[in-house]
């Protein structure tokens, strides 16, 4: 019998708004601090926590810099990043797919 | 976002239509393009309209020599235009998208657009000449007429370059051998089409594989249509074109060309405004 695909979801990864960070971060070659806060709808701090514990986990790079005078963080997802949203994704999808291949066998009551 | 899977994988998706939304601007690189197409045949002015039979000679970047020049002698000032122009249209697109980031928030990764052009550009432009140095003189042989030859480099070539690039897609850890070997065998392919390129408008095959490379960049099933569209423009262009069928072999050099380029532009042209009148970003 093959593993729930419960088994694929990776603790790291898995938490909803780390997982935004990385789809976002999967879409272009780097991302600003701002642009994900506005799309994600998170506090500063929040973003930065869960940015530190992706880039610990090697999943993002960060790039610290100025513009003008205006300080800037632009994140990037290294490949390791893209490997673990790619088995995440295969999870999720996983998971839906045997929610619907289960759903027709539960009758409705009354029936 | 929702928490069950399903509704999880949908807001991941909306997540991505943003950022691909976000970081697009190909508007841009249509209009630098169209640009570039249209001034082209100011240029396009040959010793052959003075009624003087140059000598035979190829310029430094014979693709883009025209039809008369082909018959005649070489115009260097077409050559280096389309050369310098396509180069200039290249790098101020990349810069482009990195002024567009630092409005958006959000870079579009160039690496396999610029990569793609330059492939195309180097292929075209000088393998083209490598390829009948190496073929053409030992065989004293064309192989503009000799497709038995040409063709199996071309298709050869091709597939190596589709398989090259697969292996890359579908194993991450070999991206960089899989770029490397995309790259050279799409170099190959081109210099093989090239050789086909009589018209002296190769540019418009070289622009027609920036805007597919840059439509698979931004995901952009449109930009890809628009591609596609130039991509058969442009071929007609080079292989047969409207001049001869409107207004025929003896007008001058910059008129024919105008019209044989007219299809293509347009194209480029009709492009922009689908864009302009798309989506808009987000505002920041």
């Amino acid at each position: 019998m093959s593993a729930h695909p419960t088994h694929g979801l990776n603790d790291v990864v898995h938490q909803r708004h780390r997982l935004g960070i990385l789809t976002i971060a999967a879409e272009s070659k780097r991302v600003e601090f701002s642009y994900l806060r506005e799309a994600l709808d998170l506090t500063g701090g929040n973003l930065s926590r869960h940015i530190t514990v992706l880039n610990e986990a090697g999943l993002l790079d960060i790039e610290k810099g100025y513009e003008g005078r205006r300080p800037r963080t632009w994140v990037s997802i290294t490949g390791t990043g893209r490997e673990a949203l790619a088995a995440e994704m295969a999870a999720l999808r996983a998971l839906v797919a045997r929610h619907e291949s289960a759903a027709p066998t539960e009758q409705p009551a009354g029936s | 976002m929702i928490e069950d899977p399903a509704g999880l994988l949908s807001s991941l998706d909306h997540l991505r239509q943003r950022v691909r939304r976000d970081r697009g601007g190909f508007p841009l690189p249509l209009a630098l393009f169209a640009v570039l197409v249209l001034v082209a045949p100011v240029f396009y002015w040959s010793d052959w309209d003075a009624g003087v039979l140059p000598e035979r000679g190829r310029g430094p970047f014979a693709l883009f020599e025209s039809t008369d020049a082909f018959y005649g002698g070489n115009n260097t000032l077409i050559q280096w235009y389309w050369m310098l122009g396509l180069i200039t249209c290249f790098a101020v697109s990349a810069w482009w998208y990195r002024r567009t980031a630092r409005s958006t928030g959000v870079e579009l990764d160039t690496r396999t657009y610029l990569l793609a052009s330059g492939a195309a550009l180097v292929g075209m432009v000088f393998g083209e000449r490598l390829l009948r140095a190496s073929i053409e003189i030992p065989l004293d042989t064309s192989l503009y007429s000799r497709p038995e030859i040409n063709l199996p480099i071309l298709v050869g070539a091709t597939v190596m370059a589709v398989a090259a690039f697969a292996v890359g897609v579908r194993w991450k850890k070999l991206r960089v051998v899989s770029a490397f070997a995309t790259a050279l065998f799409a170099m190959v392919a081109f210099s093989a089409i090239a050789v086909y390129m009589v018209n002296g408008l190769g540019g418009l095959l070289i622009i027609a594989v920036a805007v597919l490379a840059l439509a698979w960049a931004e995901r952009s099933p449109m930009l890809a249509m628009i591609g596609v569209l130039f991509t058969v423009a442009s071929l007609h262009a080079n292989l047969a074109g409207l001049s001869y069928s409107t207004v025929g072999f003896f007008a001058p050099s910059q008129l024919r060309t105008l019209v044989d380029v007219a299809p293509p532009a347009a194209v480029l042209i009709l492009g922009c405004v689908i864009a302009f009148a798309g989506p808009r970003r987000t505002t920041r």
